[in-house]
């Protein structure tokens, strides 16, 4: 039951195992108390007068027992804790080693919002069976089973009467789980179905209300949540006379004992000590049980859990070896690349080089596999087909980390991190000078935006860089780049998101970076690029030609339309 | 914890009596639960007089079956009452979140408003729903029973009742302490699961940089060890929590054991007769047993706390003033939008100062200004995302807040950079503009917005479902089914973010004739990003700092030596990459 499990608690597992320890002697000093009372009924029932010390003796050894109770079920559940916070981390750890090897395209496919719930929610359900399901359920269910054995040594005639209504009470749990799971989909599917209105009402308020068709977003909405409540409201439904019948069952262990066991007195089959005996066991053993099975039910989900844990991020590391960067130069080949997403290729066998010093575009419509091009070349993914070598050096055959030293990478959404802006620009090149990194700053055309913040370059960027725009955002990446100084440039659209206020300013930070480079860039704005040495045009996964601006207008229908389109654009105006 | 209990209840407004009447049923069931002692007793006491016979034992077994099935009867009736209450007191929660979100201003949902709203619904409603609904009627019956069982302590002896109200007296002094120990630590606790959680995101989110700038050791290395800060921040929780804990559950024992011992001297001195005394001693262990009950629910209890901090804090945001009946003029002499003295802030930031213009029935008005300067949020007044602090909004010589705000919706069309799509067919997404538009009315627009021919290449054309789950789109297709529905709706008005011409390169073509046959022949307000595209406007208002320094035509506004001017003649041309 714990195999999947155990590899993650380590040196742990002894916590969870003293914890269980310690709270199956803490149930024991909870039952004790009742064979005490025995030792007090028993004789003044047979008519017996008892010293005020036998008593006071079992009063104070009672009062040792609930204290030494209380103490002891605290102390499991502090090892418990302490096993399973660190079992817990150590599967965070794992995890992490996990998605790191992981090509970063798997990782972007499983997407943030999955990733973040994997580290958070769903490893944090993991905490209930650790640290409650397993040592209490295995402490609450080992003493009421040893009792009731216990019981057979006493009397074996009344022990089979308390027994007897344990399967009535097991049966009508059975009932609830088998008609529970029944109608757990359809609950499942209307939450589910809750929730997607909730976050479509919400996000599309804006819209709606532009439209004055709120009156209908919220009656969805309104149908949904009332929809929700009513198979929520079935569901439960079914389940209740069970879970009624169950609680109130179970901890009953004397339906029997009590009236078939007094009659057995009365016949002198047994003797009133042992029904008084077995009646305080009865009472004794029915909380625990309770307490077990309600336990019982979550441990098998352990196992699941872990293992759904592992699956979600078993990919295939990326390829790549220990060897540094030891090509000659850094002129760029790539061979009959093909690469394929999730199932369908959407390169379909691509030759492209780039000598070194050179500046080559990548132009195309979306879906021409710019993007992807650029994201193959600095090793996000591995290839389906072909390779791609820098400086004669198969990317493959070497280590990711020398071939990042070799390139800067300035992607469409650049993501900045939660420190302070000079932080951000910093880590282009951790062992810069303040010096370096404001003159980063400056060649990228940051000062404008800089100097409307109160702490300047010091300032803090925000989750993701939310105190900046886009554009903003993108000049922050560009000095990142600029202070690296890699002998390669990748730049994919890195115009997309400018304000265009800024563009000018924009245009002048990327010639700024690019200058004496080996460059690779994916063009937002045909004007931008038709100096570049080389314009490759890229047609549904393919190279449909490629030369000098002057020679695709002659030779390349897709590049004279797209020519065509952005000629219009830029001459177009709003006229109403 | 009871003011805690309180607080529930006074959002369970409309269904107090089911959660009363429900705390009674459950408290009658925890009773009955008592039935084998009370039965064991009458046994045991029969047994020592000597009056037990074959009767009383059929007596006794019918009486425990009776009790067993009222238990059941009362559990049920708890369950459906304070359960189906919970649900259906969320259900109407969460519908009065809804009509209270639908007016708020519309300003009111950016992105990190919209974060918020969706975790009140989606999380902390459903954590009060699974949670605190199936145990608050319970809570309460766990309270009358503490109650109750000190009274009939009383009824046996005042020693015995006194001692019981001692123990109880010390079980809510330790656990009240524990509450506030509980509450205090509980925005802590947050943090701790937070800090995980924005460790996690901004791993994941960066793994991009991290990778290509080979960060990969020290963001790993941060990620690891927020994972080492948050076991040892719960450990310590769980470490300052397990005294209290220990307490209560301490207390509740030794206090059992010393009513046996009170139970026992009265027996001695003869107060209480041997089977009273035998009674007691069955019974003596569930006596705080409900109040201990009780106190192991307040972890539960504190969460919810904050559920219900942060779900109030949302309903505490003002709603847009709806009230206004007045009708839009038709056709009249005064301007078709008109600004008067208007200024606005958010929050102690002023945006906005003193601004006027007008705008002519079927012109053209460009704002112009560099970013940040408040040209987006003059538009977004217009549209009432926000209501002016000082002076007025004019459609039509009508202040905008006279009228109702679906009156002015219907006049107005909006294009936006931001565009959201409903997960729902190509055509719904359309027809949204107009609810009484014809199949060909939609498939007009369509073909007017530039999407006819993409959404023929769908798979099931316009009754293709996009979004999640469906077909996907790009930027610039999305950007123009935006455009259709304003064709479709045809208002009169049209808001432009000039941008959103741009906003994707290869759509940018499609995108701007789009937009070309929707402003055909209205009135037009454009937020300008590029100079060049509104030359033509009719006027074009200079914002910066949040007024209007310059307005005038282009030609006008050329020929003064203003920032106009000089924001012209600084664009250079859209030049190439300089090597």
């Amino acid at each position: 039951m714990f195999q999947k499990i155990k590899p993650y608690m380590g040196e742990y597992l002894r916590y969870t195992k003293r914890s269980a320890v310690s709270i199956t002697a803490a149930v024991i000093l909870s039952v004790a108390p009742y064979f005490l009372l025995y030792q007090i009924i028993a004789p003044l029932t047979a008519g017996q007068s008892l010293t005020p010390g036998f008593v006071m003796l079992r009063v104070g050894i009672a009062a040792l027992c609930l204290a030494g109770n209380a103490v002891l079920y605290v102390h499991g559940l502090d090892l418990s804790h302490l096993s399973a916070y660190n079992t817990l981390r150590n599967l965070r750890t794992a995890l992490q080693e996990k998605l790191e090897c992981q090509p970063l395209g798997a990782i972007r496919e499983l997407g943030n919002g999955r990733i973040k719930k994997v580290f958070t929610d769903d490893i944090e359900t993991i905490e209930l069976l650790l640290a409650h399901a397993i040592p209490e359920g295995v402490g609450n269910l080992v003493i009421p089973a040893v009792v009731l054995i216990a019981m057979f040594f006493a009397d074996w005639k009344l022990a089979l009467l308390s027994v007897a209504s344990l399967p009535l009470g097991m049966l009508a749990m059975g009932m609830l789980f088998k008609l529970g799971t029944s109608r757990m989909e359809a609950y499942y599917a209307a939450a589910a179905r809750m929730n997607n209105t909730i976050i479509e009402y919400i996000n599309g308020m804006e819209v709606v209300k532009v439209f004055n068709r709120d009156g209908e977003s919220y009656e969805r909405f309104e149908r949904d949540i009332n929809y929700y409540r009513d198979m929520t409201l079935d569901w439960y439904r079914v389940c209740w006379p069970w879970m009624a019948l169950y609680s109130s069952i179970l901890p009953c262990v004397a339906l029997f004992t009590l009236p078939v066991g007094g009659w057995f007195v009365l016949r002198g089959w047994s003797t009133l000590a042992d029904y008084i005996l077995v009646l305080c066991m009865t009472f004794a053993v029915g909380p625990p049980l309770l307490k077990a099975l309600s336990f019982a039910g979550k441990i098998p989900q352990l196992n699941y859990k872990v293992e759904e844990l592992e699956r979600l991020l078993d990919h295939p590391p990326l390829k790549q070896s220990e060897r540094p960067f030891e090509g000659s130069g850094y002129d760029i080949r790539m061979e009959n690349l093909r690469f394929s997403y999730k199932d369908a290729e959407v390169i379909h066998g691509i030759d492209l080089d780039i000598g070194e010093g050179q500046m080559v575009a990548l132009v195309g419509e979306s879906g021409s596999g710019k993007s992807t091009l650029a994201k193959l070349l600095v090793h996000f993914y591995d290839l389906n087909g072909g390779r791609i070598t820098l400086g004669g050096q198969d990317i493959t055959d070497m280590s990711v980390e020398s071939l990042n030293e070799q390139i800067a990478y300035v992607a469409q959404e650049q993501f900045l991190f939660n420190t302070s802006l000079y932080e951000n620009i910093r880590i282009g090149r951790p062992d810069a000078t303040r010096e370096e990194v404001l003159r980063a700053a400056s060649l990228a055309q940051c000062d404008e935006f800089l100097a409307r913040f109160p702490k300047g370059i010091d300032s803090a960027a925000g989750d993701g860089g939310k105190m900046l725009s886009g554009g903003e955002r993108q000049r922050i990446a560009l000095a990142r780049a600029l202070l690296k100084d890699a002998p390669v440039i990748v730049l994919d659209e890195a115009t997309a998101f400018i304000d265009p206020e800024n563009e000018e300013k924009m245009n002048a930070a990327i010639s700024e970076v690019i200058r004496g480079k080996t460059v690779l860039i994916i063009a937002h704005r045909l004007h931008t690029v038709i100096g570049a040495d080389k314009i490759v045009v890229l047609d549904k996964g393919r190279v449909e030609a490629q030369g000098t601006h002057d020679e695709l207008l002659q030779s390349s229908p897709v590049y004279q339309k797209l020519w065509a389109a952005a000629q219009q654009s830029v001459e177009w105006e709003v006229r109403a | 914890m009871i003011a805690m209990m309180q607080r529930i209840l006074r959002l369970a407004e409309g269904y107090r009596t089911r959660i009363r009447l429900a705390a009674v049923c459950s408290f009658l069931k925890a009773l009955l639960g008592k039935a084998p002692l009370v039965i064991a007793y009458c046994m045991i006491a029969g047994f020592i007089e000597g009056r037990v016979d074959g009767k009383s034992c059929v007596y006794a077994g019918a009486a425990l079956l009776v009790c067993l099935a009222l238990q059941c009867l009362f559990q049920n009736l708890a369950d459906r009452m304070q359960s189906s209450a919970g649900f259906e007191m969320l259900a109407d929660l969460r519908k009065r979140l809804g009509a209270h979100l639908r007016r708020m201003p519309m300003g009111f949902f950016t992105e990190g408003n919209i974060g918020r709203i969706s975790s009140v619904l989606s999380t902390d409603m459903v954590f009060i729903e699974e949670n605190l609904m199936m145990v608050l009627a319970d809570l309460m019956s766990y309270l009358f029973s503490a109650g109750i069982f000190v009274l009939f302590m009383f009824a046996f002896d005042w020693r015995l009742g006194l001692a019981a109200l001692l123990v109880t007296a010390v079980i809510y002094g330790i656990g009240e302490a524990m509450k506030k120990n509980a509450l205090m630590h509980s925005a802590e606790r947050q943090a701790a699961s937070q800090q995980v959680t924005d460790a996690v995101i901004d791993f994941t989110e960066g793994i991009g940089v991290i990778k290509t700038y080979n960060l990969l050791g020290e963001k790993s290395k941060e990620l690891t060890e927020s994972f080492a800060v948050n076991c040892e921040k719960n450990l310590r929780f769980e470490h300052d929590y397990a005294p209290w804990s220990l307490a209560i559950n301490a207390s509740h024992g030794i206090g059992s054991a010393a009513m046996l011992g009170v139970s026992w001297l009265l027996y001695q001195d003869g107060t209480l007769t041997l089977s009273m005394f035998i009674g007691m001693l069955l019974f003596v262990f569930e006596v705080f047993s409900p109040l201990k009950a009780f106190y192991s629910q307040v972890a539960r209890l504190t969460v919810m706390n904050a559920c219900l901090d942060r779900i109030e804090s949302i309903f505490d945001e003002p709603e847009l003033d709806n009230a206004g009946t007045a009708s839009v003029p038709e056709r009249c002499d005064a301007p078709e939008i008109e600004f008067r003295d208007v200024s606005f802030g958010y929050n102690e930031r002023e945006v906005l100062r003193d601004v006027s213009f007008s705008v002519p029935r079927d012109s053209m008005t460009a704002l112009v200004g560099p970013s940040g300067s408040g040209k987006s949020t003059i538009a977004n007044l217009l549209a009432r995302f926000w209501d002016a602090r000082k002076g007025q909004v004019l459609l039509r010589g009508r202040d905008i807040r006279e009228v109702p705000l679906a009156s002015l919706m219907d006049n107005i069309s909006m294009v936006f950079q931001r565009v959201y799509l409903f997960q729902d067919t190509v055509y719904n997404n359309i027809a949204i503009g107009r609810t009484d538009a014809t199949r060909e009315e939609v498939a007009e627009a369509a073909r007017k917005a530039r999407c006819y021919d993409f959404i023929m290449a769908l798979p099931d054309g316009f009754d293709t479902v996009i979004g999640e789950g469906g077909a996907s789109l790009s930027g610039g297709e999305q950007q123009r089914i935006s455009i259709a529905r304003c064709i479709l709706k045809d208002a009169p008005i049209v808001i432009l973010d000039e941008a959103t011409a741009s906003v994707d390169a290869d759509n940018e073509s499609h995108i701007q004739a789009a937009i070309s046959e929707l402003v055909r022949g209205k009135t037009l307000l454009v937020i300008a990003h590029r100079l060049g595209t509104i030359e033509r406007a009719d006027q074009i208002l200079v914002v910066e700092g949040g007024r209007i320094v310059e307005r005038g035509t282009h030609g006008k506004l050329m020929a003064s030596e203003g920032l106009y001017r000089s924001m012209v003649t600084k664009r250079s041309e859209i030049r190439g990459f300089a090597r």
